[in-house]
């Protein structure tokens, strides 16, 4: 089990020595006066890290000791020297012309270091903690309060093109793996006071930071508080991305529909935030969640919104029909094959009947067969380097496509329908609801083989049996189609020209409705 | 989250009335009101009928008002004392249940007939019975939003196969109206009224409505529409196939579909879509039903809702196996629609009697609440 409460007693029993002692957060260990006892209880917990730099400087001509500790490359060096180092030499390495007596800490900090002073403590566990985030740790002998310098200094990435999501209008930034830099992305859009930025430290061994945006003035506390009580009930060592966080706090983990969005899209953030959605960033992780989450969301893509309504009402159409291919176009097939070839046209089955001529398998198998084989080049595409995976594709399709056609183990017909059934499901703008939808496929295949239509019609109950189920924070997840709300509908199948989505959605009880005038 | 119970919105409740009205009993309802009627005018029986229901409906959405909040199950016990009261829902428990093992008869049979014919119908009845129960565990909420998703589907592709169908529509068909007199249509109003079971979800979904005022209009919606598409379907399958055709026939609406043809289409075969509706029509007045008979038990003995889901099962199941042959089948569809009059109908006026005579207090008393 991931969720264990306590489960780090015991923990000093297994590393028996002094050094690399752990935190232990229930129990505060205060700090001494003397440095050099300072010294010694933090070494408890960092002498075994090779990167932790203990800088010590004399001050007032040596009369006077104190340290800096910082982890090497995590904080900025260049910053260190320029900012705190030499100002505080400057100012009291020599004694002469300094007010008699020891170095006052408060007049340090307020006067004369540079960096920005983020914390003053007297406790050690939060001393070790600010070491590790890259912050810099002042400890000056006679005090037993030390000073947090931020220096943060590790490099990011530049960012990219929204590789995940791409768009044809949208802009061109995406989220990057820095918490901060990503938080800066979404209010360089929302210049509003009620932007609200909620911060959490989630993992016991990992204090990865998590960052919650809402608009205070929009958003339905009552979701607010709910997200909050989940956050804060994830009790787990690690958080290492942000998929950790949507498993915990989902709502129904019995189910192949996603219950959380993610995006790289700081503009599709922004927007989900100004509809009255939240968005919880992770550090670290360049993908941002968006909850609640309805089943429209996810056939909804950016570029939606940036093109002309008619234009996008038109693609959203196909997107649907693209996601009715690909559920039900193989299985269909399967069942008039296999069972009902009374039902399609005469000319049709002819045709049909002519290209399975010498094909050793049913229907059934030949299309899992065909399923299989994709999802496998598939799978195999996504996890080789770029330029191999492409020629894994071309490798397939020519192999799948044509080899196994003139060997007569599959049908063409076959052989177009699974391609076109792989076109529609990566048609599909979120890349988890197509996995989904993958998934599905192969249950209602199986239950056309068994059953015929009645197994494609019983699996379609049974996949809306499941959808009308799920809800993602209170939220049903099939809204505004069921429970129906004409104003949603707005923004479901058609989009409306901007002038006429004058509200939010009502599925989300915001608690400011209105986008446009006053009126309705 | 799954006691997470919202309210009922008023469209889900029209909703709702249609899909569990529109079942079974329109597939062989035109053979049934012709066989009582006897003259081409037979549909407007099922009209009559529809406004009848409708009168029904008016009355036991007045009783199901005095009793706020509270479904009939509960309030019964109220109206005619608790002895009676449970013996009125046993009773209505039964007959849910007998209706939810007709429908998945009614099932295996056109499925057998129409789409897999060497498969066993066992095999077919439980399948269904298993899906519907995957859906009815999740409580009201999910099977009313079911239904909306249905909706669309269904009346879209119904309004469309009637449409195509009257291609081969004589007027001739129809006439003479009234040509016997009126006694004909007064008696098939009887034998029509059986198509109308089911708007008794309103029964206990007023209790959960989210403007408890509006069930009364939603309740209208939803046997306005299914009264126009029960007539349609009746007078469209006489003026395309006239009586005499029909009379002959096992399932005179879906050979009414086989008549379809569209020049220059590519579809030869309409029956598809219609088996598709069928299939999703008798499915939600399935849900429904077995909805009624397991949440009718939780209210009344001390069993859990989803305890008492599984335990009708092979109640309703046994009551699937009971007819031989299809003609025994149509012989228990009369049976469950005259128990309907019964229980649909009588019962809700006189519950309404006895609760204006003797319990104003009591009803005053509940309004307060």
């Amino acid at each position: 089990m991931r969720i264990g409460k306590k489960e780090d007693n015991g923990q000093n029993d297994r590393m028996p020595s002094m050094a690399g002692k752990e935190i232990d957060s229930d129990h505060d260990v205060f700090l001494k006066h003397s440095l050099s006892s300072n010294i010694k209880l933090l070494n408890r917990y960092v002498s075994k890290d090779a990167d932790v730099v203990f800088r010590f400087l004399k001050l007032l001509d040596g009369q006077q000791n104190a340290v800096l500790v910082y982890v090497d490359n995590l904080a900025d060096n260049q910053s260190i020297q320029q900012h705190i180092i030499a100002p505080i030499l400057k100012e009291f390495g020599k004694a002469k012309g300094v007010l008699p007596g020891p170095v006052k800490i408060d007049r340090l900090k307020d006067s004369v270091v540079t960096a920005r002073c983020v914390a003053e403590t007297n406790k050690l566990n939060e001393c070790v903690l600010e070491i590790f985030k890259g912050n810099t740790v002042f400890i000056l002998d006679g005090s037993n309060r030390a000073l947090i310098f931020t220096t943060p200094g590790w490099k990011t990435r530049d960012q990219d093109e929204p590789l995940g999501e791409p768009s044809i209008r949208g802009p061109r930034d995406s989220f990057i793996e820095s918490l901060q830099e990503n938080i800066v992305r979404v209010r360089r859009r929302i210049r509003d006071s009620g932007l609200t930025v909620k911060k959490y430290s989630l993992g016991r061994r990992t204090k990865t930071e998590v960052a919650v945006m809402y608009l205070s003035g929009v958003a339905n506390q009552k979701i607010v508080d709910e997200l909050d009580h989940r956050i804060t009930k994830i009790d787990t060592d690690s958080i290492v991305a942000s998929g950790y966080i949507e498993q915990f706090i989902e709502d129904n983990i019995l189910t192949v529909f996603p219950q959380v969005q993610y995006s790289e899209r700081p503009d599709k953030t922004a927007a989900a935030i100004l509809e009255g959605r939240i968005a919880i960033l992770v550090d670290n992780t360049p993908f941002v969640l968006i909850v609640p989450t309805v089943f429209s969301m996810f056939i909804q893509a950016p570029d939606d919104y940036y093109d002309r309504w008619i234009y996008s009402t038109f693609i959203r159409c196909i997107r649907y029909v693209a996601i009715l291919i690909s559920l039900f176009l193989p299985a269909f097939y399967v069942s008039l094959i296999s069972f009902h070839q009374g039902l399609i046209p005469t000319r049709l089955v002819i045709f049909a009947a002519a290209t399975r001529e010498g094909i050793p398998f049913p229907a059934l198998i030949e299309a899992l067969i065909m399923e299989v084989t994709l999802e496998i080049l598939r799978e195999a595409g996504v996890r080789l380097p770029k330029s191999i995976g492409q020629a894994v594709g071309i490798v397939g399709g020519l192999v799948i496509g044509e080899a196994a056609t003139n060997a007569g183990i599959v049908s063409p017909v076959m052989v177009i329908i699974v391609a076109l059934t792989a076109v529609s499901s990566f048609s599909i703008p979120q890349y988890s609801i197509g996995i989904s939808m993958r998934i599905l496929r192969f249950f209602i295949i199986f239950a056309a083989g068994v059953f015929g239509l009645y197994g494609v019609v019983m699996a379609f109950l049974m996949v809306t049996a499941n959808l009308t189920k799920l809800r993602s924070f209170g939220l049903d997840y099939m809204s505004p189609l069921a429970p129906f709300r004409m104003g949603d509908m707005k923004d479901f199948l058609i989009r409306l020209p901007m002038p006429a989505m004058k509200r939010r959605p009502r599925t989300l009880k915001n608690r400011d409705e209105k986008r446009q005038g006053d009126e309705d | 989250m799954g006691n997470h119970k919202d309210t009922v919105t008023s469209r889900q409740v029209t909703i709702a009335v249609f899909s569990l009205v529109i079942g079974a009993g329109i597939l062989t309802v035109s053979r049934e009101v012709v066989d009582t009627v006897q003259t081409p005018d037979a549909w407007i029986s099922v009209l009559l009928a529809g406004l009848l229901t409708m009168i029904a409906g008016a009355m036991s959405v007045i009783l199901c008002n005095r009793y706020p909040g509270r479904t009939i199950f509960q309030f019964s016990k109220e109206v005619v004392g608790p002895v009676i009261g449970t013996v009125a829902n046993t009773i209505a428990i039964l007959y849910f249940i007998f209706i939810a093992g007709f429908e998945t008869r009614i099932l295996s049979e056109i499925v057998s007939t129409y789409l897999l014919h060497r498969t066993p119908e066992k095999v077919l009845m439980i399948t269904f019975i298993w899906v519907a129960t995957y859906q009815a565990i999740g409580g009201i909420n999910p099977i009313l939003k079911a239904f909306e998703i249905y909706f669309p589907i269904v009346i879209v592709l119904l309004v469309g196969i009637l449409l195509l169908s009257m291609r081969k529509f004589e007027i001739i068909n129809i006439l003479p109206f009234f040509g016997n007199g009126i006694t004909p249509l007064l008696k098939g109003v009887g034998s029509s009224l059986t198509i109308y079971a089911g708007y008794e979800i309103i029964f206990v979904t007023t209790a959960w409505m989210e403007k408890p005022k509006d069930a009364m209009k939603s309740l209208f919606k939803g046997l306005i529409l299914t009264t126009v598409i029960n007539t349609a379907v009746v007078l469209i399958t006489i003026g395309v196939m006239s009586i005499d055709e029909i009379k002959n026939l096992a399932w005179p609406t879906s050979s009414l579909v086989a008549e379809i043809y569209l020049p220059g289409g590519f579809i030869e075969n309409y029956k598809l879509f219609f088996i598709i509706i069928w299939m999703i029509s008798i499915y939600t007045t399935f849900l429904g039903v077995q909805y009624l008979a397991a949440v009718g038990i939780s209210q009344n003995f001390p069993v859990k809702y989803r305890n008492a889901l599984f335990a009708i099962l092979p109640f309703i199941y046994l009551v699937a196996l009971v007819p031989h042959d299809l003609g025994e089948v149509f012989i228990m569809g009369s049976a469950v629609g005259y128990t309907w009059l019964g229980i649909g109908l009588v019962v809700p006026m006189l519950f309404l009697v006895i609760s204006l005579i003797r319990g104003n207090k009591k009803g005053g008393r509940a309004k307060q609440k």
